[in-house]
């Protein structure tokens, strides 16, 4: 009785150890390259940022995005190619969007799932994808699979950003418009690193990411949600390597009360609103320094948020708002100014004074 | 009695292995148990991840008791009394929470496999919670919804069962609707969690749902006081009934009880308990199931010292892993998570030494 | 006392299983309820514990009509014994018994020094007050029988409802159990219990209610009703039914079935 009883014991531990390792060496992640599809008439060979050799048409007419980090791009380029945002649009975005390109059908992202017959009903050329740390997601390999369609991977990191234009004008075969916005942003960036570097060591900041609604999910110095931060040189008390995924990484108040931050970063999504409308009076904030010296900021999210999520070109514009945010007497520049023509620029949309106001305020 | 038959009994014992419970020798468990809870609370009083030194911490409470003048810094009375003290006031309240309701609810279905989410309180208040935190809720907006949902999943629960059936047998209808209402409830929050920007809302339901006590303010203790007592205090004088509703709906009657009614107390209660629990920590699963099971290897099956045990062990349990979650690492683990990772083994290893409170 | 049926009829529903039944049992009295399996013995017996509605006709306690009464008074005067089983957690033998004490507690009480008391001389009664620690579980099944009957006489019922008391022991506890109950009945409650063995009814029996299989009840002395032809009708087996000398020269009656 009991020799049965241990092997069936042992046996269902054998299972489970069984079924556990099948998912986990699913879970590992391998750099293969995207797979080779065909590529239609007049075929071209590009290599994308990853590294990979790529075979395009010779005419693109439709790319279809895999985040809105791609879809934002490719908007500020060339619109009509666009096939989806990949999230549905708010009221307070549409203004800034043209009206033709403001109700794009949603087919899916790659933080979710992709409606596959839908995104092949568009009839787009390529796929375009933006990995995050160099790792392609397992649902883009699918989907490329799926519709047989070219993938380019392009980089998220903001040192990569005048470089993913610079690849799109290859792409689209077309670089004025491509080479116009990428020396405007290689020039954005070089000066707002000399301007940081400019700032006395006395004088940086340690700064505490927040971005919840209590104030205790945070993401530290390695993870591509603070890449914001690491760009500028700015320090970031949370120096334990936090996961990568979507979530961000729970603390305790008493850690923060350690860190004691000296400025804090809210997010003003994942519920971080409620964040800042309650930090000054919580007891349990207040001791902090950054609390103490009334330095919690709010980046903006017009049209799209400045710091993360998604990580897209308006971070160039929210580099120089958090240098200068943080360091104004170092950083002598005019926002109103720079996001007057970071918009016009990039959205052809030209700003009044006061809604240049409203979009710097901590109003969302 | 003939000597033969006793001889046989005691043989049999023997071959199966089962020890009787401890509660045979008579050390009062229930004061143990009280003291032990004391103890783990002054201790939880006395760590966390801002260190203070020991001396300063008695400093601290010494002028506090006696309204001396403050001779230390603010942020440490903030840890001490608007994070630490709260903190592990509701870890104490979620764990007896949880672990008496399991209890109560392994009474009135007779059965030590079941937990207080049986009757879909625990999925009830998950989607509530989920659908607050999409509807942009505020943080007291989500506690409520996910409190009302709590019960609003009960009360389907009972008003299905006796739909379906009054001549049928009670109890297993309850656990059958109970059943169709969590499942329901559980599809809800996956379509909200479909439905939800993955880049903003779907990952604060995630959180949500791992379950923690990092958000504790002294508001949640307020919040969670009241139906607390509420439920605590019908189910400790209810108690010893729970002895005789475990013998079956027909026997009870028999016995002079009002099953119904007792039923109907016990289950509002538990699930007062269990709402809140979850409307405050979130789904922290484990605990219900568990902690009854080890107050019965300690207590004995009776209820009379089993549901003051369950409240104390699980009260204790919980304190001192929530200690676990929020000192062991930089980043809190979550509530959850830790539960699941301790309570699964512990109840594996139970099953294998053949050391359980049932036959 | 006496506990009467006045032509019951009792079922599931709407379905009627039983009808125009008429019996009663005085207090000091054994009634011995017989019949084949599916005839509705299990019905009336639920019915007359008040888990059925009577469809029809009347049970009376004393002469009070039991449909009116409370559980908790119900309890005071009828207690049940059900076959023995399995509950769900190890309980000791002396707090099962003490569970009998429920319908004389107050709603939120634990059992007092006195209904301790009252549940450990049930025991002695029973001749069983060595069993009071060991676990309910660990005992054997006719300890267990034992047990529950212990528990019905913490109530201090006047009657006890007895289901199949001797099913499921073995030959001598069987008898052990049937001693006790003649015991109880002499020390003047009055008994209804159901049975399988028709020769049980011989052993300490008053009186006997024999169902047959078209629903008709005999009701009398087991003498009378224990015969040949009722049990040829009832169970469809040749049965004689003879009487032998005990050790002391009394006239035991007993059924003895036939092979062919």
């Amino acid at each position: 009785m009991k020799k049965t009883k241990t092997f069936k014991t042992l046996t269902a531990l054998l299972l489970c150890a069984a079924l556990t390792a099948i998912p986990l060496t699913g879970c590992s992640g391998s750099k293969a390259a995207v797979p080779a599809n065909a590529a239609g008439a007049n075929p071209r060979t590009i290599t994308d940022i990853l590294g990979y050799k790529v075979t395009l048409p010779a005419k693109i007419n439709k790319i279809y995005c895999t985040s809105p980090v791609g879809a934002v791009m490719l908007y500020t380029v060339d619109p009509d190619k666009l096939v989806s945002w990949n999230l549905t649009l708010s009221d307070a975005q549409k203004p800034f969007i043209k009206k033709q390109y403001q109700n794009l059908p949603m087919m899916g992202n790659s933080g979710t799932q992709f409606n596959t017959e839908q995104i092949i009903k568009q009839n787009p050329d390529i796929i375009l994808d933006f990995a995050q740390q160099g790792q392609v997601d397992a649902n883009v390999k699918q989907l490329a699979t799926q519709t047989g369609l070219p993938v380019v991977e392009m980089d998220t990191s903001l040192e990569a950003t005048a470089k993913d234009y610079r690849l799109l004008g290859t792409i689209l075969g077309e670089k004025k418009r491509t080479e116009e916005l990428a020396s405007y942003i290689d020039k954005k960036q070089n000066s707002i690193k000399a301007l940081m570097d400019k700032v006395p060591a006395d004088k940086q900041a340690s700064v505490y990411y927040a971005e919840s609604a209590d104030g205790l999910k945070t993401d530290g110095s390695d993870s591509m949600h603070t890449q914001l931060l690491k760009f500028l040189g700015i320090k970031n008390v949370v120096t334990i390597s936090t996961s990568q995924n979507m979530k961000g990484t729970a603390v305790s108040m008493e850690q923060v009360l350690n860190w004691n931050p000296s400025v804090i970063i809210a997010s003003r999504q994942m519920g971080g609103d409620q964040f800042l409308k309650s930090v000054y009076q919580n007891a349990s904030w207040k001791s902090i320094s950054a609390v103490k010296n009334k330095k919690v900021y709010s980046p903006p999210v017009t049209p799209f948020d400045w710091f993360d999520r998604p990580p897209c070109i308006t971070r160039v514009l929210g580099a120089q708002w958090l240098a200068q945010t943080l360091y104004p007497e170092t950083v002598k520049i005019d926002m109103a100014s720079e996001t007057k023509t970071f918009f016009s620029t990039f959205f052809s949309v030209n700003l009044t004074d006061d809604e240049v106001k409203k979009i710097l305020s901590s109003e969302s | 009695m003939p000597p033969v038959e006793e001889f046989e009994i005691e043989k049999k014992s023997a071959l199966i292995g089962l020890k009787s419970p401890l509660s045979r020798i008579k050390i009062p468990i229930v004061p143990v148990l009280g003291v032990l809870l004391i103890a783990a609370f002054l201790f939880s009083f006395t760590i966390g991840r801002y260190s203070i030194p020991l001396p300063q911490l008695l400093q601290i409470i010494w002028g506090k008791t006696f309204g001396l003048a403050k001779s230390w810094p603010v942020t440490v009375e903030t840890v001490l009394f608007n994070v630490r003290m709260p903190r592990i006031l509701c870890a104490v309240m979620v764990g007896a929470a949880l672990a008496g309701s399991g209890a109560s609810y392994q009474g009135i279905f007779k059965n030590p496999m079941v937990s207080p989410d049986i009757l879909g309180a625990s999925a009830g208040a998950g989607f509530g919670a989920s659908l607050a935190i999409l509807l942009s809720f505020n943080i007291i907006g989500i506690e409520l919804m996910s409190f009302c949902f709590g019960i609003g999943a009960v009360l389907l629960t009972y008003i299905l069962s006796s739909i379906v059936g009054r001549h049928s047998n009670a109890v297993l209808l309850l656990v059958l609707t109970g059943m169709v209402v969590t499942s329901l409830f559980n599809a809800f929050t996956s379509i909200v969690k479909y439905v939800a920007d993955p880049n903003n809302k779907l990952p604060e339901i995630t959180f949500w749902l791992m379950g923690g006590l990092s958000s504790i303010t002294p508001r949640e203790v307020w919040m969670i006081l009241f139906p607390f007592i509420i439920g605590v205090v019908p189910l400790v004088l209810l108690r010893w009934k729970l002895n005789v509703l475990s013998f079956g709906e027909e026997e009870a009657k028999a016995l002079g009880l009002n099953t119904r009614r007792v039923r109907y107390v016990i289950i509002i209660a538990s699930t007062l308990l269990t709402s809140s629990a979850v409307a405050i920590a979130g789904m922290v699963g484990w605990v219900g199931l568990i902690i009854p099971h080890l107050a019965r290897l300690v207590a004995g099956p009776n209820y009379k010292r089993l549901l003051p045990a369950s409240l104390l062990i699980g009260a204790t349990f919980l304190l001192l892993v929530d200690d676990v979650a929020r000192t062991l690492f930089t980043m809190e683990i979550p509530l959850g998570i830790l539960t699941a990772i301790i309570g699964a083994p512990f109840f594996l290893y139970l099953l294998l030494k053949g050391r359980h409170g049932w036959e | 006392m006496k506990l009467e049926i006045k032509n019951a009829a009792c079922g599931y529903g709407k379905k009627n299983v039983l009808k125009d039944i008429s019996v009663f049992v005085n207090s000091g009295e054994i009634l011995c309820l017989l019949g084949p399996n599916g005839v509705g013995k299990t019905t009336l017996f639920k019915t007359i514990l008040g888990f059925l509605s009577l469809q029809h006709g009347l049970i009376t306690l004393g002469g009070t009509d039991l449909s009116t009464m409370p559980a908790r008074q119900f309890a005071r005067k009828l207690g049940y014994v059900p076959q023995a089983h399995t509950p769900p957690f190890p309980f000791k033998v002396l707090d099962v018994v003490v569970m009998g004490r429920t319908a004389h507690m107050g709603a939120f009480a634990t059992p007092s020094k006195n209904d301790i008391e009252i549940a450990l001389s049930s025991l002695e009664r029973l001749e069983i007050g060595f069993l009071k620690d060991r676990a309910y579980t660990e005992i054997s099944g006719g300890e267990r029988q034992m047990v529950l009957i212990a528990r019905a006489l913490t109530q201090t019922p006047d009657f006890l409802v007895m289901d199949e008391p001797t099913s499921s022991l073995d030959y001598g506890n069987q008898i052990r159990v049937l001693r006790q109950v003649c015991r109880l009945a002499k020390d003047g409650l009055g008994i209804i219990m159901t049975s399988h063995f028709p020769d049980h009814a011989f052993l300490c029996t008053s009186r006997v209610a024999l169902i047959k299989r078209d629903g008709n009840l005999v009701c009398g002395n087991a003498h009378d009703v224990i015969t040949e032809e009722n049990l040829k009708e009832t169970y469809g087996i040749n049965v004689k039914v003879t009487e032998i000398e005990g050790p002391n020269g009394e006239a035991i009656q007993t059924c003895v079935p036939l092979m062919n």
